[in-house]
């Protein structure tokens, strides 16, 4: 009996610590100011309900738009964001326009109407062998497959698994937020996936390995033979598809809204995109949303070779050029 | 020699002596080990298991190029 109420003293002890822990994880970890590589879906659940979002612009959109191989502080969302501009950046690397579809309906969900909403359009997704076509980023996904429409997922592959484990994982994730944010609050505390993940990236650094591998990835026109796919859009695409409904959505709830046409590097990609099929995909994209009322930022040609790190990202300089241009362009 | 009960062992010492002047017998005596705080630790074990742990989330990785 002695050892009983011992023990019962001992697990009391563990859960009010538990808990209290918790309380000051929910109030306490800081909002950072985009999201993070692998952000969880009670992270970005958190991001949408605490941060008045209705007197924003929301930003979604892919890596392009995210900030890849930049720092935070040196994106071009960031930079607005520092400059004044009230706006949330919720896009992030992996994204596409299935994403910002699902991302609408993840606001709307949460009865958030957004002062304005703005994602980027970026053609490369629009090809089947794009490893984002067809899929929904996992917290994405996680928190707005059941919200979808039968059709819509009929065209997506369900990456969530639908064991007994997962299941419970995520029931636990949706009511310990410090389970749930694992993932935010090791690359918030580490740099990196895990602490493992920070102590190779140092051995990596140390051991000149990271500076071979960026040797060894420069970014070469025959790295990207294949990434864009110029046959025809139909509606048999499944980002086509997406396309329609975001516009529809977005007219039909009257939000102000801006699809901006990813800046895309010619210089390095000419022999491959420099040809009238990739501008009539542009156009075809184009008369999709201006159908629906949307105002269209064309930044496709709007860039230099030398403000891209690759295909499609930007350089420090490149994403203040894009902060330039959407201070220029959207209202205040 | 062979402590049979009734012969004191040279330097052998009194139990009392040792809970009372061993280092690891003084904390394992004290409050630190009541249930309340052996609870604390063992929830600084599971967070620390949480936060430390390996990142086994299937999550998209970017691909660079």
């Amino acid at each position: 009996m002695r050892f009983v109420a011992l023990l019962a003293k001992v697990l009391l002890s563990m859960a009010l610590t538990l808990v209290l822990v918790d309380v000051a994880v929910r109030l306490m970890l800081p909002r950072e100011p985009r999201l993070e590589d692998s952000f969880s879906a009670a992270y970005l659940q958190r991001a949408v309900r605490g941060d008045g979002l209705e007197n924003r612009t929301v930003f979604v959109g892919d890596s392009a738009l995210w900030g890849y191989r930049v720092g935070a502080g040196d994106a071009a969302l960031t930079r607005l964001s520092h400059d004044g501009v009230p706006i949330e950046n919720l896009s992030f690397e992996g994204g596409s326009v299935a994403n910002s579809y699902a991302l609408l309906r993840v606001l709307d969900v949460f009865g958030v109407r957004p002062k304005a909403f703005v994602f980027n359009v970026n053609l490369k997704e629009f090809n089947p062998a794009d490893n984002q076509y067809r899929t929904l980023y996992p917290a994405v996904e996680q928190l707005v497959w059941n919200d979808l429409s039968p059709a819509q997922r009929s065209l997506l592959t369900q990456t969530q698994r639908q064991t007994l484990d997962a299941r419970i994982d995520r029931a636990v994730s949706g009511v310990w937020a410090l389970y749930g944010m694992r993932s935010d609050i090791r690359e918030m505390l580490f740099g990196a996936a895990d602490a493992a993940g920070a102590v190779a990236a140092v051995t990596h650094g140390l051991s000149g390995e990271s500076a071979r591998y960026a040797a060894s990835h420069k970014a070469t026109p025959d790295r990207f033979l294949g990434t864009y796919n110029l046959l025809a859009l139909t509606d048999a695409n499944v980002e086509v598809n997406f396309l329609r409904a975001l516009a529809a959505r977005l007219e039909r709830e009257h939000i102000r809204a801006y699809a901006i046409l990813t800046p895309t590097n010619h210089g390095l990609l000419h022999d491959y995109i420099d040809v009238p099929e990739y501008d009539a995909q542009l156009s075809f994209v184009t008369r999709i949303l201006k159908a629906q009322g949307i105002a269209v930022l064309n930044y496709d040609r709007a860039f230099a070779p030398s403000e891209f790190l690759d295909n499609d990202h930007l350089t420090t300089a490149g994403n203040a050029h894009l902060a330039t241009l959407l201070r220029r362009d959207l209202p205040p | 020699m062979i402590d049979d009960g009734n012969v004191e062992v040279p330097g052998a010492r009194d139990v009392a002596e040792v809970l009372r002047t061993d280092p690891i017998a003084r904390v394992l005596g004290t409050r630190l080990t009541s249930p309340w705080v052996l609870g604390i630790v063992l929830a600084a074990i599971v967070i620390a298991m949480i936060v430390l742990g390996p990142s086994t989330d299937s999550r998209f990785i970017y691909t660079d190029f």
